[in-house]
């Protein structure tokens, strides 16, 4: 196979599933940052591997698979604590279980954006952190529609990362009457992110286009 | 999980504290914490006019009278919980009794990762 079919299949794996693998496997570490880390990694693996030996059958499973194993990796390093014990064992079961029969894995984005929109998160974070991590939008093009340097929005991006998995932010979806509030805050940023989108039309770049669109189909 | 619920509250509401209602209250949220089995520990803290202050500073031990730093509202009682997460925890401390009048501010323990988790 060529490299650059290999390439443009890559690429739209990337678009379709960024957000539902960092979501999945955010959801069960608890660690958006160390997630983003092991999917980078699986998408440098898949670069290198793809064009070599074709795209797989269902790569996103694939790129899951290698995910996983470096964020297995990654908690054996840091001295595993009971917590990623659980989570290393839980994810290791349900990665097989998807690698071996389902078309899907499940989607867990409504639970990251709950969790981007925490009030516990700063508020000027919230939408950053969610155009970030759901919808793959890279740092410094949010820095640019937020108008503040790409380094500042980093470091914030990192805070609320840390405190996310520091202060243990659960990945669920509020019941009532908490969903409510909650919900309002998800909105917000939603609606932030869908702005953003139209702003930035006049910079030519489509995947805006599909950045509103998909903040039409989440809210 | 462990998180401590730190109470800042003032002192027009410190002087309250010994009044039966609140005593009642504050019986009854540890009662609470303890039958849902989460409760590590807690206590309220006398004034801050009785608290004295300690550094060591060029191997010199200081101490000063007072608290670290002269504020409105002040530490006055903390609590430490066991919970699954944070969520967890600030529903725990909206059910403080003083979550009304004064602020509950929520901090996770460092190092101390939860049997439950």
């Amino acid at each position: 196979m060529s490299e650059s079919v290999t390439h443009a299949a890559i690429e739209t794996v990337a678009q379709d599933s960024y957000g539902r693998l960092i979501a999945y496997l955010a959801a069960r570490s608890g660690d958006v940052a160390g997630a983003e880390d092991a999917l980078g990694d699986a998408f440098i693996a898949a670069l290198r591997r793809w064009p070599a030996e074709g795209v797989p059958e269902k790569p996103e499973a694939w790129l899951l698979h290698v995910a996983r194993n470096r964020m297995i990796d990654a908690a054996r390093r840091k001295q595993v604590q009971q917590k990623s014990e659980t989570f290393l064992q839980q994810i290791t079961e349900e990665a097989a279980s998807v690698a071996a029969t389902q078309e899907y894995f499940p989607d867990e984005r409504l639970k990251l954006l709950f969790v981007c929109a925490h009030p516990a998160i700063d508020p000027s974070a919230q939408t950053p952190l969610m155009l970030q991590t759901v919808l793959g939008v890279d740092a410094a093009r949010i820095a640019s529609a937020f108008l503040v340097s790409p380094a500042a929005m980093s470091q914030q991006l990192v805070r609320a990362k840390n405190k996310i998995r520091d202060a243990a932010i659960p990945f669920r979806v509020p019941e009532p009457p908490e969903l409510e509030e909650r919900v309002s805050f998800v909105l917000d940023a939603i609606y932030a992110a869908y702005t953003t989108g139209w702003e930035s039309l006049m910079e030519t770049a489509s995947t805006h286009h599909a950045l509103a669109s998909e903040a039409i189909a989440l809210g | 999980m462990k998180y401590a619920l730190l109470v800042h509250q003032s002192q027009e509401h410190f002087d309250r504290r010994n009044d039966k209602a609140a005593v009642a209250a504050g019986r009854a949220y540890a009662e609470a914490l303890q039958a849902a089995g989460v409760f590590v520990a807690g206590a309220g803290l006398d004034s801050p006019r009785n608290a004295t202050t300690v550094s060591i500073r060029d191997g010199k031990r200081q101490v000063h009278d007072g608290p670290y730093a002269e504020t409105k509202e002040f530490l006055a009682g903390f609590g430490i919980i066991d919970v699954p997460n944070l969520d967890a925890a600030l529903e725990w401390a909206a059910r403080h009794p003083a979550a009304g009048f004064a602020s509950i501010e929520v901090r996770p323990l460092l190092g101390f990762g939860s049997a439950k988790a």
